[in-house]
């Protein structure tokens, strides 16, 4: 991927070529489509060359391409979640089970990590792997999980998004999680 | 003192670091002296502090997943930008 230049921001033309990869890896992990997000770069580019009067240069450009892309990626979020039927969201297993309904977790022993999170924190190549595990997720668990995780929407906006109670948030968000935890257990440790 | 399912509930809903310090307190107490609530607190806190630290890399542009844009797309934006 292009390092940020210091080509000005009234080029346009040369925007595909200096962020496009950076825009595209963004929108492609948030709707793990390439399609959408080719679409969702396009329409970013086209609405920051219309809003290009109004860009102060206070932000690298390639920040400001982002805010508006991030806009995009929400739009598309949203209308996505609309065609998505989610209310067959089987949080019985968890929810209805004896020990959430007496000690409010699903598991009286969450295994442990395979590996040290904080070290692998610390390794540049540890979110090459996140990245690749978080696109994988699919359905209104990665919808859910995109719009909490990634972009910090509240409890209350995603039910209200995904016409889902919090309980059912909470499902959705479990298994993501675990999901996620056996993604990076199985492709960390390898590496 | 609060329950286990609070505790649950708070770390769904809310970033355990973000949380107001009069929220963090009991929280604190609870998973200090409750074992399953605190292994429990330790893997959503872990994932909080790697979405944390996974953002950080991507705003910074430090990441390179090997995604990169069609040629085709890269050119249609391009031919899009450059027509007057």
């Amino acid at each position: 991927m292009r390092p940020m230049s210091d080509t000005p921001a009234t080029l346009p033309e040369t925007w595909p070529d200096e962020h496009g990869d950076y825009l595209f890896q963004y929108a492609y992990l948030r709707l793990r489509n390439q399609a959408a997000a080719e679409d969702a770069v396009q329409e970013t580019f086209l609405a920051g060359l219309q809003a290009l009067g109004r860009y102060d240069g206070k932000t690298p450009v390639r920040y400001w391409l982002r805010g508006i892309l991030r806009h995009k990626v929400v739009d598309h979020i949203r209308k996505a979640s609309r065609e998505v039927a989610v209310d067959d969201i089987e949080g019985g297993e968890i929810l209805g089970s004896l020990k959430f309904k007496a000690f409010g977790i699903p598991s009286q022993h969450p295994a442990p990590w395979k590996f040290d999170p904080k070290h692998a924190y610390e390794q540049k190549e540890f979110w090459e792997v996140f990245y690749g595990c978080m696109a994988k997720l699919s359905g209104p668990m990665a919808i859910a999980f995109t719009l909490r995780e990634l972009e910090g929407l509240s409890t209350g906006e995603i039910c209200k998004e995904l016409r889902i109670r919090p309980n059912n948030l909470w499902v959705l968000l479990h298994r993501a999680r675990t999901q996620l935890k056996a993604c990076l257990e199985a492709n960390w440790s390898r590496t | 003192m609060i329950m286990c399912k609070q505790v649950a509930k708070a770390l769904s809903r809310e970033r355990y670091y973000e949380m107001p310090w009069h929220r963090r307190i009991p929280m604190f107490v609870h998973i200090r002296l409750c074992v399953m609530c605190g292994k429990y607190h330790q893997q959503v806190v872990d994932f909080q502090k790697g979405f944390r630290g996974f953002l950080e890399q991507e705003g910074k542009g430090e990441l390179d997943a090997g995604m990169h844009l069609s040629p085709e797309a890269r050119k249609r934006m391009k031919d899009q930008l450059e027509t007057p």
